[in-house]
């Protein structure tokens, strides 16, 4: 090559390097091998390598200097810390510093999502979003809750956890979340693990349905609202009224007065905060035996809480050894405290109650700064601030609130959000508690701070004692001195709707007599046989707890009851095998329900959809992913609604979220006008409206290309940051959102475990750690999807990995 | 040889001791490449230093290059993640692309210029 060319290449390649530098110089940076910061997550994450293993044996585990003191932690198979210590202290730090190591940026997520902060990464598609949380004002709701726990031993716990967050934050590499974002995560405050809570609370009890209910009023005559809309649906399944044994609170109770509330359409408000409210898909399981039906006499207890399964999950399982606890169970990250678990003397889980915590209000507006609380004009307190947005401009949000709480407002309409959980609650007091229980009167007297949310819990202890209650505080409203139901919105002009004591950002005082008494709320000591699914808790609460909008439809309850009750009136003894047979379970009483209705209706389907139903007859009505008639029955379920109740809908400015439960229209009579299709001339029946419901399931079954039901029933959960190799795989499993094995695509069984005395059992959709090279980011999916278990016993499994010693300074 | 070619450099290239040179730049190149990503393009200028022509230069670097990723390999095996890290796409493709251009088209570069 002569020198002239050799010029012209080096030019041409200087020209490649230098462009690559100013156009990928980040993704080179990014994804460099070697040293790429992408990479430097990948070094640290498999505790079983060979060269950690080579490692540990030359140095001993990783030490890091704690202002506490000693503590170890092991990891397990699993990826489960195991982490000991002689105090608290100690231990709660290690917890931080453990829980960032593994799941930092989804902690990060959280508070973000929270304080409105998600524009800040993730650009202007989160400003709505930032506007809603920071209206709501969610971390002065904390703050009020940190001021409540933080002279407790909790608050000591709690701020070794966040020391512990920190020292990770200033001395380990950041996530890959992190350093493809290329951002940095504030400091991690007391705050911040309080608002995970009030994250977690508003998940499960908050939500806007006295708007939807109001909507409805007005759309709907008296009487289609009590028939679509029921205070009750109907089913006998309850929670106390088909469990067994036991000693049943309350055992009569007193009818609640008829609410004087305010109808009218706030469909549009409705629509545009929905999507923040409670979703439907959120529901549990949980159950228990007690001694009297299990061979060695002790309490067999189960509990699958299905939440939305994310990557990584919203669990982080976790055992925490010091000389005044022995504590295992499931955690939501950046919650120092187990959630969901088990001592060594006490086991216990919880479930969705359903319960009404919100109520909503509207006000007499004289001025746009003022409204009008009883026969006082009021100034709303007004703040603006400002969001920051990545790549756009900052957008500014208003916030104003009411003695009722935050306002929310959209076309003219508005209303103050009073949400339980915007006072100071205490739960994390109750967590803490509940981590030292070491009987069942311990767990009662946790539960005593258990503000919200609105819990079923169920627990047994080593000495055979069964518990099941409701947790949370349940406000009575008072109108014109009357205690009314919740379920509209009320006028706070006029007064209505009162809760008494309830202060929104500050402090409430809850024994003033605003809130149903402790002693009343519905509970059963010793229960020999329980089952929670978010079913109905009772016909009798005594006081307003919800209408059927926010109880699940009966089916899982159902089921579940019925194989608890045919094991124990048999010869078997109820064992863990059992109960997590029972987890899997499949058979869905839903399309049991349907089942006949839809072969009934065969004669009015052409023929070859005739064909397909004739697949239903003698199915078993289980949604197992081989199955051609459970794909159908699938579809056909998806569909009925909009066919049964799309015109009259549409016809009132409703979509399909306003449709009614399942079970209010499977038992619709035959011959309903409901099912009547305003389109044609004829009356159509049940029969007409389940057979074009069942050829569009059959149409669509073609359409998509599914042969079975594990075609449709695809596990494929994707990380909230777009890398695609930070998505789990794709996976094919059983059960649907009315069986017991629960899924519903982005919802389902979250954790699934049973306690058998030392026996116990646990498994999470995914992995324990969120770093996606560490061999444990989604270990447990398959089994998750395929019904296996690891064992979770309270004895330390695996090496110490992490040996915090004793800071000098 | 271009006229940027310092005499020094030009001499050096002509009495066959660049073999021990390239060694040493393979070794440079490596530790520096683990540190920061600039390794990649110091090694390659290196190698483009000592190269008697612009396509050993070219040959060189890719040569490098290939070493990286081989280098790179043998520690994520010792560090137990070579399938997630293997299977990290689109960000392995990057790493993959950026190792074995980013070399050579820094020592022909060097190479073409001095």
């Amino acid at each position: 090559m002569n020198d002239r060319r050799s010029a012209i290449v080096a030019v041409v390649a200087l020209a490649l390097l230098v462009a690559g530098s100013v156009g990928a110089g980040s993704f080179i940076s990014l994804a460099a091998p070697g040293s790429g910061d992408a990479w430097t997550a990948a070094y640290g994450a498999n505790d079983g390598s060979i060269g950690a293993k080579t490692d540990r044996a030359l140095t001993g585990a990783t030490t890091v200097e704690s202002p506490h003191g000693e503590a170890t932690v092991r990891y397990d198979g699993e990826g489960v810390p195991h982490i000991e210590a002689d105090s608290e202290a100690a231990l709660y730090y290690a917890v931080g510093y453990v829980q960032a190591r593994d799941r930092l940026f989804q902690m990060d997520l959280q508070r973000r999502l929270m304080r409105g902060e998600t524009a800040e990464i993730a650009g202007a598609a989160a400003v709505e979003s930032d506007r809603f949380y920071r209206k709501m004002d969610f971390a002065s709701a904390a703050a009020a809750s940190w001021n409540a726990t933080k002279d407790t031993a909790a608050g000591d716990a709690t701020r070794a956890y966040t020391a512990g967050v920190n020292h990770y934050i200033d001395t380990q590499p950041l996530p890959t979340e992190f350093q493809a974002n290329d951002y940095t995560p504030d400091e991690w405050t007391p705050v911040d693990s309080l608002l995970v809570g009030k994250l977690i609370a508003w998940q499960l009890t908050g939500d806007f349905r006295d708007l939807e209910r109001a909507t409805l009023a007005d759309a709907f005559d008296a009487g289609e609202m009590s028939e679509l809309y029921p205070e009750q649906l109907a089913h006998d399944s309850t929670i106390t009224g088909r469990s067994q044994g036991g000693e049943v609170t309350p055992a009569t109770a007193r009818l609640v007065d008829e609410s004087r509330s305010v109808a009218g359409d706030f469909s549009g408000l409705y629509d545009r905060y929905s999507s923040y409210e409670r979703s439907r898909g959120i529901g549990s399981n949980s159950w228990l035996v007690s001694g009297e039906h299990t061979d060695d006499g002790k309490p067999i207890l189960a509990n699958d809480p299905h939440l939305s399964l994310t990557v990584p999950p919203v669990w982080y399982e976790m055992h925490l050894d010091a000389p005044e606890m022995d504590t295992r169970g499931v955690a939501f990250p950046g919650l120092p405290f187990v959630v969901i678990g088990r001592t060594e003397s006490v086991s216990w889980g919880f479930t969705n109650v359903g319960a009404d915590q919100t109520d909503l209000y509207t006000f007499e507006r004289p001025t746009n700064d003022t409204y009008v609380y009883g026969n006082e004009t009021r100034e709303i307190r007004t703040e603006t601030e400002t969001i920051e947005v990545a790549d756009g401009p900052d957008a500014e949000v208003k916030i104003r609130k009411t003695v009722k709480g935050p306002l929310l407002e959209r076309d003219g309409r508005e209303v103050a959000v009073s949400w339980l959980g915007l006072t100071g609650t205490r739960e994390g007091r109750a967590s803490y508690a509940l981590n030292h229980a070491e009987d069942l009167d311990a767990v009662r007297e946790a539960l005593r701070t258990f503000d919200t949310p609105t819990q079923n819990i169920v627990a047994a202890d080593r000495d055979g004692g069964t518990l099941f209650r409701l947790t949370g505080k349940y406000p009575y409203r008072y109108t014109d001195g009357e205690r009314v139901s919740g379920e509209l919105p009320f006028n706070a002009t006029e007064g209505d709707g009162e809760w008494r004591g309830w202060t929104p950002y500050g402090q409430t005082d809850w024994e003033a007599g605003g809130f149903v008494p402790y002693e009343d709320v519905p509970h059963i000591d010793n229960p020999d046989v329980l089952a929670t699914a978010n079913q109905r808790t009772t016909d009798e609460p005594g006081f307003y707890l919800a209408y059927s909008g926010r109880f699940a439809d009966p089916y899982r309850g159902e089921r579940i009851y019925e194989r608890l009750e045919t094991r124990v009136e048999s010869d078997q003894p109820v064992t863990a095998e059992f109960m997590q047979d029972l987890q899997r379970d499949t058979r869905s009483l839903a399309a049991a329900a349907y089942q006949q209705s839809i072969l009934d209706a065969r004669k009015e389907m052409p023929a070859d959809v005739r064909r397909e139903a004739d697949r239903l007859a003698g199915w078993d009505a289980r949604l197992d992913r081989d199955s051609r008639p459970a794909l159908l029955y699938t579809l056909f379920r998806d569909a009925v609604r909009e066919e049964v109740f799309g015109d009259e809908f549409a016809a009132a400015g409703l979509d399909s979220s306003y449709y009614p439960h399942h079970t209010v229209l499977q038992n619709l009579p035959a011959n309903s006008s409901w099912f009547d299709d305003r389109a044609t001339s004829e009356r159509e029946t049940r029969a007409d409206a389940y057979a074009a419901a069942f050829e569009l399931a059959v149409e669509r079954a073609n359409t998509e290309g599914w042969e079975t039901y594990g075609d449709d029933n695809v596990v494929d959960l994707e990380h909230q940051f777009p890398l695609s190799f930070l998505d789990y795989p794709r996976l094919t499993t059983d059960g649907g959102p009315f069986t017991v094995s629960n899924f519903r695509g982005s919802a389902g069984s979250s954790w699934r475990m049973v306690v058998a005395g030392e026996e116990a059992y646990g498994v999470i959709p995914g992995g324990q750690s969120g770093n996606p090279y560490s061999p444990h980011y989604a270990d447990q999916l398959d089994p998750w999807a395929n019904g296996g278990y690891h064992s979770i016993p309270t004895e330390p499994g695996g090496p110490v990995i992490i040996a915090f010693t004793e800071d000098d300074e | 040889m271009s006229y940027l070619t310092p005499e020094p450099l030009a001499r050096f290239r002509e009495t066959g001791r660049t073999s021990e040179a390239i060694v040493a730049g393979f070794l440079v190149g490596l530790v520096a490449t683990y540190l920061h990503p600039a390794g990649l393009v110091l090694a390659g200028a290196l190698l483009g230093l000592t190269a008697v022509s612009v396509r050993e230069a070219f040959v060189l670097g890719v040569e490098f290059g290939v070493a990286v990723l081989v280098a790179w390999a043998l520690l994520l095996v010792w560090h137990g993640v070579l399938g997630p890290v293997g299977t990290a796409v689109p960000l392995i493709y990057i790493a993959l692309v950026s190792g074995v251009a980013l070399p050579p088209l820094a020592a022909v570069a060097v190479r073409g210029l001095v």
